[in-house]
């Protein structure tokens, strides 16, 4: 019977992603620009943004000329920017036809096809028309997985999740609940959000958004986020799959954790209560983890309130030890793609790992007391990464960690 | 080691009544029932618990009534036994719609300064989850699918997982369907039933059993299967599929004693499972159409089916109507979405459990 508890080892095997710092193309310009600090944060230009403290985010310029055909027409830009990661995380994987046939596809989003569904609200509420149905069937939070499944002939399992800013890290963390249980053999797994008025409108009226025009993560000075758009996805499967097919493994998926604040439907826990359980639900069901985590890719925000909060939860779970982890934020350079930022960070993870390099947090000039960790500022560090791990935290006190280690 | 699940509490709240069995009863029998609930009756209930100042929306209402009417059923009147055990699995993918049109006519009417900063995290649909977290003080995992009318079945498969990995202790999962004024006519047209909000309790049987709270159905086990697109095409056009039970990962291969297929929403007339053939027509004496009774359901469907099949299992002697007769010992519960995907879930009643072993 199927409901028992498995052991299975989850392996990254591909990696994929879209954002505003290398438009699409590739994985690896992704990863170069990271590292070299290039910031990715511009005047956004796709709305009006005037009268708002923020005018910034990070927009994504191009990226259609990399997409397969087939994509380029009827599909809203969510569900375009998500089949783009999907095509660099299967080639990355060298997963063709017929292992398409076992594979299934988890989807994290906060607002998926919004563009479609701001221009059907726009039609029906403001233009007097009918709305096109099409646009509707768009807007879907669905819309995504269920595209990719048609696109890629994907039969396994069909799944979309929304955790708020978790929702890329849920849905990986739901991927590999498919595999140990035998649902898929392999899977694809990730986030993606647009850029759009209507979160930056709800961003703005939250008082959330930079106002100096930088993401200064652990800064004393930080004045709030930068929104962005983006979509990243891993491929896992199980590693004996792997080692059978031959396929790179990048690293392990060794354990992943969440919670649920329960105290306030925007703001986190002060403390980082929940956060921090997050944190140890994922550490306890690993040996040895709480000792060996050497890079923790936080949520890192830039708000006041975030920064704060994650910083008190990592000494809650670490104690002393935390002062010896590495930290950095990459939202200082690629903004905050919503559903995606868990997932593209945890693509990050993989990449420090097989790389032994730790991108940037950028913008920082001024130490704050209260966020008194080993943040990697400014530039890179090279260093061999055995265990690390990525966090994420969201609207609603949602919370999510998740640990990967060298296979 | 096999887990099994015990479910120990539910509810469906429909404007039939509290259960599953009363909204498909009802409706079978020829009485005459509204489309939407009368939350006037539930009023108190909710007052009793202290929400804050503002006033809820109906959605709100709806989720917390179940939940409350859910918690009693398992006999959990002193709160939770322990919260950060405790999670939230939920499918909500229309819900917050109504919260998005609002927000946008809001923010297009108005400028900068006048966004509203309340409204806009309820325009996630992670909002109901987290919220419900937020009034028992549920801190363990906090889940929202969004998969369309397969959503709460998704939440059922992922509050099994989470339980058997020892996530947490206890699970409450819930979907709610409501009727929505400025939804599109497409959702509509697509074959609305009724508002319902359901929610299950589930746990570990052991947990359950040590606990003395007495399950009113047991969880085996729960697949997914997935059309191609070939197959939805077919379904669309009223043809038959067969051999879906073979193929592709996340099938059953177990031998089960007697099913009854509980099927709703695309593809009822042609998916089925059958041991020896894995195919099964409508012709067959054990069915029940689900959706051919009430409707398309949405969010609330995966709830609701189990729940029938909880229903069914524990129904009185005086019971005027009944699909099945009363010898089922276990039911196959499946749930198909639009996109293909289908969940299936198999249902058991305590005493087969009790049988079997």
């Amino acid at each position: 019977m199927r409901l028992d508890l498995s052991t299975k080892e989850i392996v990254v095997t591909g990696v994929g992603v879209v954002t505003p710092l290398e438009c699409g193309k590739g994985t690896q310009d992704f990863w170069d620009k990271l590292c070299n600090g290039v910031n990715a944060i511009k005047p956004i230009h796709g709305f009006d943004v005037r009268g708002h403290k923020c005018n910034v985010g990070g927009e994504i310029v191009g990226f259609e000329s990399f997409l397969e055909d087939c994509w380029k027409k009827e599909y809203d830009r969510c569900a375009r920017l998500f089949a783009l990661a999907c095509q660099h995380a299967l080639q990355d994987a060298r997963a063709e036809q017929p292992l398409l046939q076992s594979m299934g596809v988890a989807v994290g989003t906060i607002l998926a096809g919004i563009e479609s569904g701001e221009r059907y609200m726009n039609e029906k509420f403001f233009l007097s028309k009918k709305g096109d149905p099409g646009l509707l069937r768009q807007h879907c939070l669905h819309a995504i997985a269920d595209s990719i499944k048609k696109r890629f002939s994907l039969r396994g399992p069909v799944i979309s999740i929304t955790t708020a800013c978790c929702s890329g890290a849920d849905a990986i963390r739901s991927a590999t609940a498919q595999i140990r249980n035998n649902r898929a053999a392999m899977m694809l797994a990730g986030g993606a959000d647009i850029l759009s008025e209507f979160v930056f409108r709800g961003f703005s009226a939250l008082n959330a958004l930079t106002t100096d025009g930088k993401v200064r993560p652990f800064d004393k000075r930080r004045t709030g986020l930068a929104l962005s758009e983006g979509a990243g996805v891993m491929v896992l499967e199980e590693k004996n799959h792997a080692y059978k097919r031959g396929a790179k493994i990048y690293c392990t998926l060794a354990s992943a954790g969440s919670s649920a604040d329960a105290f306030h439907m925007v703001r986190p826990h002060k403390d980082g209560e929940g956060l921090s359980r997050a944190m140890n639900n994922a550490l306890s069901n690993i040996e040895g983890t709480i000792d060996a985590v050497d890079y923790i890719c936080a949520h890192g925000t830039g708000t006041q309130y975030n920064d704060g909060m994650e910083t008190r939860a990592i000494k809650r779970v670490f104690g002393e030890k935390a002062y010896a982890i590495k930290i950095s934020s990459m939202k200082s350079m690629i903004g905050h793609m919503l559903g995606a930022a868990s997932a593209i960070e945890a693509i990050s993870c993989v990449k420090a790992m097989e790389h032994s390099m730790i991108p940037p947090t950028i913008n920082f000039e001024e130490p704050d007391p209260e966020c008194d960790l080993q943040y990697v500022v400014n530039d890179a560090v090279k260093k061999n990464i055995k265990t690390c791990m990525s966090l994420s935290a969201g609207f609603g006190g949602q919370n999510t960690a998740l640990v990967f280690r060298k296979a | 080691m096999e887990t099994e699940i015990a479910i120990t509490g539910e509810c469906v709240l429909s404007s039939a009544g509290e259960t599953a069995f009363a909204l498909c009863e009802n409706i079978v029998l020829g009485k005459k029932i509204t489309q939407q609930i009368d939350l006037q009756m539930y009023e108190k209930e909710i007052a009793s618990l202290n929400t804050g100042p503002r006033e809820l929306y109906r959605i709100q209402k709806l989720l917390l009534t179940a939940f409350l009417k859910a918690s009693h059923a398992a006999g959990l009147k002193m709160g939770l036994p322990s919260p950060e055990r405790t999670g939230i699995f939920l499918g909500n993918s229309y819900g917050i719609e109504e919260f998005k049109t609002e927000f946008f006519r809001l923010y297009k009417k108005s400028g900068p300064a006048l966004t509203s900063s309340t409204l806009f995290p309820f325009t996630n649909a992670n909002s109901l989850a987290s919220w419900l977290a937020i009034q028992i003080d549920a801190k363990g995992p906090n889940l929202t699918f969004v998969g369309g009318s397969t959503s709460s079945a998704e939440a059922i498969l992922a509050a099994c997982d989470a339980l058997v990995a020892d996530e947490c202790d206890m699970a409450f999962v819930g979907g709610v369907s409501i009727i929505d004024n400025n939804l599109s006519d497409e959702f509509y047209a697509s074959g609305f039933g009724y508002e319902s909000a359901g929610m299950l309790v589930l746990e570990k049987m052991k947990n359950a059993t040590l606990a003395n709270r007495r399950p009113i159905a047991i969880l085996k086990d729960q697949q997914r299967t997935i059309f191609t697109q070939e197959q939805i095409e077919k379904i669309m056009h009223k043809k038959s599929v067969s051999g879906v039970n073979d193929e592709a990962p996340g099938c059953f291969h177990q031998d089960i004693p007697e099913i009854v297929y509980l099927g709703n929403n695309l593809g009822d007339n042609v998916f089925s499972y059958n041991k020896n053939k894995s195919e099964i027509t409508k012709e067959q004496d054990k069915f029940f159409f689900l959706s051919d009774v009430i409707g398309n359901v949405f969010d609330a469907a995966g709830v609701l089916g189990v729940a029938l099949s909880a229903d069914l299992f524990n129904l009185p002697k005086n019971t005027k109507w009944c699909p099945f007769g009363r010898t089922q010992e276990s039911i196959l519960y499946s749930n198909i979405g639009s996109n293909g995907s289908a969940v299936k879930m198999l249902v058991e009643s305590p005493a087969f459990t009790r049988k079997r072993k």
